[in-house]
């Protein structure tokens, strides 16, 4: 699974979140970072094999405040998956708590790893 | 307006990854797999992490009405795991991100978030009422409300005529 840099935050408004990314063995797991943000305002795509992921996140303090310290930024997030992997794109699902994103990419089910059983010859017993 | 004196980065979270004008993200393509694991630890080493493993997360902080306020993103922390104490102008928070799902048959593809333990001290420019301190964690988000303590605001003093 590669990441495309197409929407990286290179345009100022869009926020790239970090990201986990873990294999078992049904599916894809991404753990993405997105605090601030809410459920209803975040979309998830998937095309041609890429995984887009957007979220939005409204200004939390006008835009008139004067920082005594500000170390980062707020605005909106976004963040595209290549996955070059088969997958069941019709059951991605995505759950989000505590600020962070888990979006669950099934295995397309012929992808899956099998336990291939071995045959045992039965001993021929002379 | 008040200054703080702990003088501190200023990065945008946008910075956090090398990611960003990756010149190998051509050559990627061919060879991700392989290069994800690097890029993985290389992205992780962004994070300030201090030798004992501790990273410093980013705050903003600004002032309203008498009133500090200190914002900071704790994704992936929970309530219980969060700790703050004031004590005159000194601000404290310590939080702990624990490592969430981990599954035994899970491999990791890509590591950017870390896990840990996470502290942050501040100087405030003056002395906060302890017992009005506020915090609110929302959606990763949290948010500190510092009063300025009555010894600290300005008195306007009457002169007596005599």
């Amino acid at each position: 699974m590669n990441t495309t840099e197409s929407t990286s935050s290179q345009s100022g408004r869009h926020y790239r979140p970090d990201v986990n990314i873990r294999e078992t063995s049904d599916a894809f797991l991404l753990h993405l970072d997105m605090p601030g943000t809410k459920a209803e305002t975040i979309s998830l795509t998937f095309d041609n094999g890429t995984l887009h992921v957007q979220g939005d996140v409204a200004p939390r303090q006008p835009d008139s405040t004067e920082y005594l310290l500000r170390e980062y930024g707020v605005g909106n997030f976004s963040r595209s998956f290549e996955i070059n992997r088969r997958i069941d794109a019709a059951n991605i699902s995505a759950d989000y708590s505590d600020g962070v994103l888990t979006v669950t990419v099934p295995k397309a089910e012929d992808s899956k790893p099998k336990k291939i059983q071995v045959k045992v010859e039965p001993k021929n017993l002379n | 307006m008040a200054t703080i004196r702990n003088a501190c980065v200023r990065t945008p979270s946008s910075a956090r990854s090398l990611v960003a004008g990756d010149p190998f993200a051509a050559l990627r393509s061919d060879v991700g797999w392989i290069l994800d694991a690097f890029r993985g630890a290389d992205t992780t080493s962004q994070l300030r992490r201090s030798p004992a493993g501790v990273f410093a997360p980013r705050l903003n902080v600004w002032e309203q009405n008498e009133t500090l306020y200190a914002e900071v993103e704790l994704p992936g922390v929970k309530q219980e795991d969060i700790e703050l104490s004031v004590q005159g102008r000194q601000f404290t928070l310590k939080a702990e991100r624990k490592m969430s799902g981990a599954a035994d048959d899970a491999s990791i593809h890509r590591r950017e978030v870390a896990f840990g333990e996470a502290q942050r001290s501040l100087q405030l420019p003056y002395d906060i009422d302890a017992d009005g301190v506020r915090a609110e964690l929302k959606n990763g988000v949290l948010t500190v409300t510092l009063p300025k303590a009555a010894s600290a605001k300005a008195r306007k003093i009457t002169v007596n005529a005599q």
